[in-house]
C-alpha cells in the first residue's frame, strides 16, 4: 500500500474527525471576514524604503505629496478673462477646499456619479446601480474629503498674490484677484498681471489663457477616496450647470475614485461567472457533484482566504480583486480533476466509497504538488517592496495553499457523505471526447508529434521575441486602468491640452547649515537644474523659489526682464524674501518652496505625462546634473556608485538579491589652486548595532577635520547613507548628518512627485518582476524535481508553463499593456495558473505506465481521461471570465481577464500536446525516467 | 532738500536701501525723521571746499561726524540723507583733483568697509566700489585700483578651465533673450547665463560660443569690422575680435550691472550701467575711463545717435553725449516725465529723429536731436515696453506680453506686427537692413522680419523651423 493510498483510507475512516478539522477553521475565517476592508492605501503602493520614497514621504507635509487633485475649469467660450469664468474658478476654488461632502451627496452610491456611453455600458451600469443601492446605500452624514487646506492652490485662492511695488517704494502683496474684475479693463489689468506671475502663468493659468487650475492635496490618512470622487463630481456637474464653463477633473485620488466607482461592477461580474461556470460545469458532467463539489469547494476557499485576510488586517485594493478570482480558478480545476477521476472510478468499482479512495490516493500526490507549486509560486510575489504587493504574495500563498484543505479533502468528505450517485456510468460529452481522441492519436503518433512539438517551439520564439516588447510603468498618458474614451481619461487629455505638465517632479536642494541654500551660489545651480530640465521636451516648465526672487527683483526695477536675475549677496535674497512675505497678510507664501529654517529648497518641474521614457529621462537627466554641477562644501563626504562595469544586465536582473554595491567614499577639501583634493578613506563593510537598529558600516576614515574618526553606515538596505562621528577614541558615536554628505556644500536630493514616486515604483517593479518570475520557475522546477526523481519532468512542464507565460507576455506586449504596480500580481500569480494541467497529466501517465501500458498507448489513453478533466476546467474558467473583455468598464479587468484566458488556454494546449508529443519523440532511455 | 528729492534718492538705491526702510516707516516700527539735519549745515559748509580741493583733514573728519550722527538719526529718510551727503562728498573729491583729499575720504570708506557686522558695510563697500575706482580709473591710478580690490577682496575671479555651467549643460540656446545687435548677415544676441547667440548668415543658422561666464549678458553691440562686444551683470564685459568665434573676457573695475554699450569705433566700446555707470574704453577694454556722475539711477541703454552716444535710464533720464568722448556734454531734456523708467532709445541716421520706449506704454519723440520730446498723438500701448529700433522711417518697438508694433512714419503712428501669439515680454529689437529686422524674447526666441517690421516669424527658439 502506498502512503496516500493508506492515508485515503484512514480519511475515509475518521471523516468526522476531518470534518471538525475543516469546519472549525471555516467558522473561525467566516468569522473574521466582518473585519474584512476593501479600499487602497495610498502609501501601500509605494515600494518601501526605495529612496525616492525617503525622500517622498519626509517632504510631504512641507512641500505637498502626490495625491493631488487637479481640476480644470475651461471657459466654453473664449477665454478665461470674463468674469463669468472667473467666478466659476473662484466657486471651484472654495468647493475643492471644503472639508465636508454634503449628507445628501454622501448617501448616493459612487456609480450614480458616473455616465455610462454606449449600449453595453448603460445596461451594466444600469445593474451596477442597482446593486449599489440595495448593497451599499452610503452613509446620509456628512462625509470628510480631507483636503489639505494648505495644499490648496487656485488663481483666486487665498496664497496667490501679487506682489507690486507702490509709489514710495513699499512691496506689496495683495490678493491676485482682489475683487471679482468686471470691467473689460480690470479684465486686461489681471491678465496682464497674470503673465507676469511665474507663480501663476503656465502653473495655475494655461497659456493659452482658457483655463484655470485648481489643485489640491489631500492628507493620506484622513482621505476617503469614495466620498471625496462624489463631493468632486457633484462639484463638476454643479459647476457646468451655474457657469458657461466645462469642468475636467483628474488626479491620483479621482482615479482612485473611479475604481470604487466600479467596485460593485466587479461583484456583479464575478456573480456572473460563478452563474457561467456553474452551467458549463453541468453541460460537462450531468450530474449533482459536478456542480456541487467544484462550486461549494470554491465558496470555502474564498471564505478562508477572504477570512484569512481580513484575520490579518490586510486591506484589498479593489485593483486586485481580480486576484482571487484566479485562485477561486484554481480550486474549480483542482476539484474538477477530482470529479472527474472519481466517475471514472465509479463506473469501473461501482463502490462509492471505495471509488472515493481509490481516486483521492491516486490524486494525491499530483494534487498536493500542483498545489505546493503554486502556494510557492505566489509566495515569491513578496520579495517585492512594494507593501500592496507583498500583502497579496503572502495572502496569495495561504490561500491557493488552503485550496489543499477547503477542495481536495472537503470534496472527498461530501462524496463519503452525500449518498451514491445515482448512475454508474459517468456521463461524456461526445464532442469533447472526439475532439480527445484526435489529440489522442496526434500524440501518439511520432510525425505528428514533432510537427506538435515545432511548432509549440515556433511559437515560443514568436513570443519570446515579442514578448522583450513589453513596456514597464505606464506606457500611456492617463491611466492605463481605465479605458482611453472613459471620463477620467478624456480629462486627463483635455487637462493636459491646456495645461502642459500635469506630473510633477520634486527635487530638494539641502544643506546642512540652516539658511544656507539662500544664498547665490545655490541659486544659481537651482535655477540652471530648471533650466537644464526644461531643455527635455516633455517638460513644459519648472518653479521654485528662485523664480519667485526673479520677478520679485525685476518688480522693483521697474519691471524691466533683465533684473530678473538672483541677488549676489545672501543678505540680498533674503531681505527680497522677506520683504516678499511681509507683503502677503497670510502666512506661509514661501512655504511650498522652502522650508522656514532654509536648508531646503524645493525644484517643482511639470512633466507632461509618466509614461516610464518620461520618468527614466527625467531621472537621468536630474541625476547627472547633481553629479555635474555639484557645490561641494569645504569638507566633502559623498559616496560614487561604482561604473557598471561588463555585467551591468546581469547584476541588474538578479539586483534583488545580490548585496548592493559598494559605492566608493569620496572625501575631499578644496585645494589652494581652486581645485580639490581626496582624502584617504577606507572602504569596508562590518556592520554594528545603534539605538536606531543594526547598521552596516559601509566606510570609515580617520582624521578628516570631523573628529577622531567617522563612518558611513547604512540601516537597511535602501535606507540612506548617514554620517556618525566620535570625538575621541572611546567618545560616543554621534549621528553628523543624513543622507546629504556635504557639511556646508549643497546637496541635490531626487526625488518626490509623481514623477519621483512612479520611478521608484517602476525601479520596484522591474526588479521584482524578472526575479518573482524566475523564483517562481526555479521553485516548481525544484519541486517536480525532488518528487518526481526526474529532471526531465521539470523541465517538461517548464517549457509548457514557459510557453504559455511567454504567449501571455506577446500578448501583453501586443495590447501595449505595460506591467506596473498593478499588474505585476495578476501576472505572477498568472503564470502559475495551469501548472496544475500539466502535473495531472504527467501524473497520469506515469500511472498508466506502472500499469505496465506501452507508452504510446499510456500517453493516448491519459490524453482521453485526465485530457477530459483538463479541457472542462479550461473551457469552463476561460468561458467564465472571457465576458469580463466586453462587459468591463475598467480596462484593467478587461486586460487582466484577456491575459488569464490566454495563460490557461496555451496551459491547457500545453499540457495536451506538448507535454504527451515531446513524451513520445524521447529516445527510449529517457523515457524510462519518466 | 524737497521730497522728490528724497523720493529720487530713494528710488535710485538698491532695493534693500530702498523698501525695506519705506516699509519699516509705514509699519510704524520707526519714527519719521528729525526735522533738524546735520547733514544740511555739513553739505552748505564742506560740500564746496571738498570740491574746490581746499577741505582740510579737520573737514573730513566733521564730515565724517556729520555723516555718522546724520545717520545715527531715527528715520529712514535720515540715513538716506547720509549717504546722500557722503556720496556726493565722495563725488566732489573725486572730481576735485586732489590725491590727498581722496586719500582721506577713501580712508574713512575703508574702515567703514571693514566692519564686519557695521551698518555702513554696504554702503561705504558701494562707494569704494564705484566713486572711488572710477576716480582712480580716470586718472589711470593703477595703484589705487589695485588697493581697493585689496580692500574689498572683490578681484575678478579667473575664469574657470572647466567651462560654465551654461556650456556644460547646453543652456544658451534655450537662454531668455534680452537684447540684439545686427548689421547686414551678421546678428549677435545676448541673454540670460551667459548666452551670446551668434548668426552670420542674417539669422539662418546659429552658433553659441563659450563666453566663459554664467552671468545675464544685459546687452551686445557689434563694432566696426569682426568685433562684438557683451556686457552684463557683476561688470562682464566681453569681447570678440573674431566676429563670435572666441570671447574673451574683459577685466573691469567695476561690479555692477553694465546694461548697455554701443562700440562706435575699432578698439572702442561706451559702456552704461547701474549707478549711473558710464565707461568708455579705447584699447579694447585694457583700461577704462569713466564719467564721475552725481546721481544714483539705473542707466538701461546707450544707443548711438549720428556721431554722438545717448543714455536713457531712470526717472526720465535721455542724457545726449555729444562727440561720444568722455566726459561729453550733457543734452538738454525737456517734455520727458521725471517719473517713468526708459528702458531703450533708438536714433535716425541723421541723429535728429529720435524714439524712447520705457515703462507702462511710455513713448516719446524728438524731431530736434533730443532736446525736446513728447508722445506722437494717437499713439497708445497699455504695456511696458522695452526695445526699440529702427532703419529710416521704418521702426519697430516691443513690449510685454509678445507686444510688436511697426511704424513706417519714422514713429509718428504705429500698427501691430504680425508675430505669433507670445504671451511674454519680448525685449530687443535690431534692424541689420532698411528691411530686415530681428525681435528676441524668452526661451531663444528669435523673430525675424524681411519686410521691415510688418511680419515676424521665429528663426531660432520656440515655434523655429529646423
Amino acid at each position: 500500500m502506498t502512503p496516500s493510498e493508506r492515508f485515503s483510507r484512514l480519511f475515509a475512516r475518521r471523516k468526522h474527525v476531518f470534518a471538525l478539522l475543516i469546519a472549525l477553521p471555516t467558522l473561525f475565517f467566516a468569522w473574521q471576514l466582518r473585519h474584512l476592508e476593501i479600499f487602497t492605501q495610498f502609501l501601500d503602493l509605494l515600494p518601501r524604503g526605495h529612496p525616492f520614497v525617503e525622500t517622498y514621504t519626509r517632504y510631504r507635509d512641507v512641500f505637498g505629496n502626490a495625491n493631488t487633485v487637479v481640476l480644470a475649469v475651461v471657459a466654453r467660450d473664449g477665454d478665461l478673462y470674463q468674469t463669468e469664468v472667473l467666478r466659476a474658478v473662484e466657486r471651484a476654488t472654495d468647493l475643492v477646499d471644503s472639508s465636508v461632502v454634503e449628507p445628501e451627496v454622501n448617501r448616493r452610491p459612487a456609480s450614480d456619479f458616473v455616465v455610462p456611453q454606449g449600449l453595453v455600458a448603460r445596461g451594466v451600469h444600469a445593474v451596477v446601480n442597482r446593486i449599489d443601492r440595495l448593497l451599499a446605500p452610503g452613509v446620509a452624514e456628512p462625509g470628510v474629503t480631507g483636503v489639505d487646506h494648505a495644499l490648496v492652490s487656485s488663481l483666486t485662492h487665498l496664497t496667490t498674490r501679487d506682489p507690486r511695488v507702490e509709489q514710495d517704494g513699499m512691496l506689496v502683496s495683495p490678493l491676485l484677484v482682489e475683487e471679482m474684475p468686471t470691467t473689460p479693463e480690470q479684465l486686461d489689468d489681471l491678465r496682464a498681471r497674470v503673465r507676469r506671475n511665474p507663480a501663476v502663468f503656465g502653473v495655475l493659468v494655461s497659456t493659452d489663457e482658457r483655463a484655470a487650475l485648481v489643485r489640491a492635496g489631500f492628507i493620506e490618512s484622513r482621505v476617503d477616496y469614495g466620498a471625496l470622487f462624489k463631493h468632486l463630481q457633484q462639484t463638476k456637474a454643479t459647476l457646468e450647470r451655474d457657469y458657461p464653463v466645462d469642468v475636467f477633473i483628474t488626479g491620483q485620488p479621482v482615479l482612485f475614485g473611479w475604481t470604487y466607482a466600479f467596485a460593485s461592477e466587479l461583484l456583479l461580474v464575478f456573480a456572473l461567472t460563478v452563474v457561467v461556470s456553474g452551467v458549463l460545469l453541468w453541460l460537462y458532467f450531468r450530474r449533482l457533484y459536478g456542480i456541487l463539489l467544484p462550486l461549494s469547494g470554491a465558496a470555502v476557499n474564498v471564505v478562508w482566504g477572504l477570512g484569512f485576510a481580513a484575520w490579518l488586517g490586510i486591506n484589498l485594493d479593489p485593483l486586485v480583486l481580480v486576484v482571487p478570482m484566479l485562485i477561486t480558478a484554481r480550486a474549480i480545476s483542482h476539484s474538477v480533476q477530482f470529479v472527474e477521476r472519481f466517475y471514472e472510478e465509479y463506473e469501473e468499482l461501482g463502490d462509492k466509497e471505495e471509488a472515493c479512495i481509490r481516486s483521492m490516493s491516486e490524486l494525491l500526490l499530483p494534487g498536493t504538488l500542483a498545489i505546493l507549486t503554486d502556494a510557492l509560486g505566489l509566495l515569491t510575489i513578496a520579495v517585492a517592496a512594494i507593501p500592496v504587493v507583498r500583502n497579496l504574495g503572502f495572502l496569495c500563498a495561504f490561500w491557493a495553499a488552503s485550496i489543499a484543505i477547503t477542495e481536495m479533502l472537503l470534496n472527498r468528505l461530501l462524496i463519503l457523505y452525500l449518498p451514491p450517485p445515482r448512475e454508474r456510468r459517468h456521463y461524456v460529452p461526445r464532442g469533447i471526447q472526439s475532439l480527445l481522441e484526435v489529440v489522442a492519436r496526434i500524440v501518439s503518433d511520432r510525425r505528428s508529434a514533432t510537427v506538435v512539438v515545432a511548432l509549440f517551439a515556433l511559437a515560443a520564439a514568436g513570443a519570446f521575441v515579442a514578448s522583450r516588447r513589453v513596456a514597464l510603468g505606464e506606457s500611456r498618458p492617463g491611466s492605463p486602468l481605465l479605458y482611453p474614451e472613459s471620463e477620467f481619461n478624456t480629462a486627463a487629455e483635455h487637462v493636459a491640452e491646456h495645461f502642459f505638465g500635469l506630473d510633477d517632479l520634486l527635487v530638494f536642494a539641502e544643506s546642512e547649515p540652516s539658511g544656507r541654500v539662500l544664498a547665490p551660489d545655490t541659486f544659481k545651480l537651482v535655477e540652471s537644474l530648471q533650466r537644464t530640465l526644461e531643455l527635455d521636451p516633455e517638460v513644459g516648465g519648472s518653479l521654485s523659489l528662485v523664480d519667485l526672487q526673479k520677478q520679485t527683483s525685476r518688480t522693483f526695477h521697474q519691471n524691466d526682464p533683465r533684473w530678473g536675475i538672483w541677488m549676489q549677496t545672501p543678505a540680498e535674497i533674503a531681505s527680497l524674501l522677506y520683504l516678499l512675505e511681509a507683503g502677503a497678510p497670510v502666512p506661509g507664501l514661501l512655504d511650498p518652496y522652502r522650508t522656514p529654517d532654509g536648508r531646503n529648497l524645493a525644484v517643482r518641474v511639470f512633466y507632461a505625462d509618466k509614461r516610464h521614457a518620461t520618468v527614466t529621462d527625467a531621472i537621468e537627466r536630474t541625476r547627472a546634473f547633481a553629479e555635474s554641477e555639484r557645490l561641494d562644501g569645504s569638507l566633502s563626504i559623498r559616496l560614487v556608485e561604482p561604473p557598471p562595469g561588463r555585467f551591468a544586465w546581469l547584476r541588474r536582473w538578479l539586483s534583488p538579491v545580490l548585496p548592493p554595491r559598494e559605492p566608493e567614499l569620496v572625501v575631499s577639501v578644496p585645494d589652494p589652486d581652486g581645485g580639490r583634493r581626496t582624502l584617504p578613506a577606507k572602504a569596508e563593510s562590518r556592520s554594528g548595532d545603534d539605538e536606531a537598529g543594526s547598521y552596516r558600516i559601509v566606510a570609515s576614515f580617520a582624521d578628516a577635520g570631523l573628529g577622531a574618526a567617522a563612518e558611513v553606515r547604512q540601516h537597511g538596505r535602501y535606507a540612506p547613507y548617514e554620517l556618525w562621528v566620535r570625538n575621541g577614541a572611546t567618545a560616543a558615536w554621534k549621528h553628523a548628518d543624513a543622507g546629504a554628505f556635504t557639511r556646508d556644500g549643497i546637496s541635490l536630493r531626487l526625488a518626490a512627485g509623481s514623477i519621483g514616486i512612479q520611478a521608484a515604483s517602476n525601479e520596484a517593479v522591474e526588479a521584482s518582476d524578472r526575479l518573482a518570475l524566475a523564483v517562481a520557475f526555479a521553485s516548481t522546477f525544484l519541486i517536480l524535481l525532488v518528487s518526481y526523481r526526474s529532471a526531465l519532468v521539470g523541465t517538461l512542464m517548464i517549457g509548457s508553463l514557459g510557453t504559455a507565460a511567454l504567449t501571455a507576455m506577446a500578448v501583453q506586449a501586443w495590447l501595449g499593456i505595460a506591467t506596473d504596480v498593478n499588474t505585476l500580481p495578476v501576472q505572477v500569480v498568472g503564470v502559475g495558473v495551469g501548472v496544475d494541467y500539466a502535473i495531472y497529466v504527467v501524473d497520469r501517465i506515469r500511472q498508466e505506465k506502472r500499469r505496465g501500458l506501452p507508452l504510446a498507448e499510456a500517453l493516448a489513453h491519459s490524453v482521453r481521461t485526465t485530457g477530459l478533466a483538463v479541457t472542462f476546467t479550461a473551457t469552463t474558467l476561460v468561458l467564465g471570465i472571457a465576458f469580463w473583455i466586453p462587459i468591463s468598464s475598467m480596462r484593467f479587468s478587461a486586460e487582466m481577464s484577456l491575459l488569464l484566458c490566454v495563460l490557461m488556454a496555451v496551459n491547457a494546449l500545453g499540457a495536451l500536446l506538448l507535454v504527451p508529443s515531446v513524451l513520445r519523440l524521447l529516445p527510449e532511455r529517457w523515457q524510462r525516467s519518466v | 532738500m524737497n521730497p522728490s528729492e528724497i523720493g529720487r534718492a530713494r528710488r535710485g538705491r538698491g532695493l534693500v536701501a530702498r523698501g525695506l526702510p519705506a516699509m519699516l516707516l509705514a509699519l510704524g516700527l520707526v519714527a519719521p525723521a528729525e526735522a533738524q539735519i546735520p547733514a544740511d549745515t555739513a553739505r552748505a559748509e564742506l560740500l564746496p571746499r571738498i570740491a574746490a580741493g581746499t577741505a582740510t583733514p579737520a573737514d573730513v573728519a566733521a564730515l565724517r561726524d556729520a555723516f555718522e550722527s546724520q545717520a545715527a538719526l531715527p528715520g529712514p529718510v535720515s540715513a538716506f540723507e547720509a549717504r546722500r551727503l557722503m556720496s556726493d562728498a565722495v563725488a566732489a573729491a573725486a572730481s576735485s583733483g586732489s590725491d590727498a583729499l581722496l586719500d582721506a575720504i577713501s580712508a574713512v570708506l575703508e574702515v567703514y568697509a571693514a566692519e564686519d557686522l557695521g551698518e555702513h558695510r554696504g554702503f561705504a563697500r558701494d562707494q569704494l566700489g564705484q566713486k572711488v575706482r572710477c576716480a582712480a580709473s580716470a586718472r589711470g591710478d593703477a595703484a589705487r585700483l589695485e588697493h581697493i580690490a585689496r580692500v574689498l577682496g572683490d578681484d575678478l575671479p579667473e575664469s574657470r578651465t572647466d567651462g560654465t555651467v551654461g556650456d556644460r549643460q547646453g543652456l544658451h540656446a534655450r537662454a531668455d533673450l534680452f537684447r540684439v545687435a545686427a548689421r547686414g548677415e551678421r546678428v549677435a544676441v545676448a541673454g540670460y547665463l551667459g548666452a551670446l547667440l551668434v548668426s552670420s548668415d542674417g539669422g539662418t543658422t546659429w552658433s553659441a560660443p563659450a563666453t566663459g561666464t554664467d552671468e545675464p549678458l544685459f546687452d551686445v553691440a557689434l563694432g566696426p569690422g569682426d568685433e562684438i562686444w557683451a556686457v552684463g551683470r557683476d561688470g562682464v564685459v566681453l569681447h570678440s575680435a573674431d566676429a563670435g568665434a572666441r570671447f574673451e573676457r574683459r577685466p573691469t573695475p567695476f561690479r555692477r550691472h553694465l546694461f548697455g554699450v554701443v562700440a562706435p569705433a575699432p578698439g572702442s566700446a561706451l559702456v552704461a550701467g547701474d549707478f549711473g555707470l558710464q565707461l568708455r574704453t579705447d584699447d579694447s577694454g585694457a583700461r577704462w575711463t569713466c564719467l564721475p556722475r552725481d546721481a544714483d539711477l539705473i542707466l538701461s541703454a546707450v544707443r548711438p545717435a549720428a556721431k554722438d552716444a545717448v543714455f536713457a535710464g531712470e526717472f526720465g533720464t535721455l542724457e545726449r553725449l555729444q562727440g561720444l568722448s568722455l566726459p561729453g556734454r550733457r543734452g538738454v531734456l525737456e517734455g520727458v516725465p521725471e517719473d517713468v523708467a526708459i528702458h531703450d532709445v533708438w536714433f535716425r541716421e541723421d541723429g535728429q529723429v529720435g524714439l524712447a520706449v520705457g515703462i507702462a506704454g511710455t513713448l516719446l519723440r524728438t524731431e530736434d536731436g533730443g532736446a525736446t520730446w513728447a508722445p506722437p498723438p494717437g499713439v497708445r500701448f497699455d504695456v511696458d515696453l522695452y526695445g526699440v529700433s529702427g532703419a529710416g522711417d521704418a521702426v519697430v518697438v516691443a513690449g510685454d506680453g509678445g507686444l510688436v508694433a511697426r511704424s513706417t512714419d519714422g514713429g509718428r503712428s504705429f500698427a501691430r506686427a504680425e508675430v505669433p501669439a507670445i504671451p511674454a515680454p519680448l525685449l530687443g529689437v535690431a534692424f541689420a537692413s532698411p528691411t530686415r529686422a530681428f525681435v528676441v524674447g524668452p526661451r531663444g526666441l528669435v523673430l525675424r522680419s524681411d519686410d521691415a517690421g510688418a511680419r515676424f516669424v521665429p528663426v531660432h527658439g520656440p515655434g523655429a523651423a529646423r
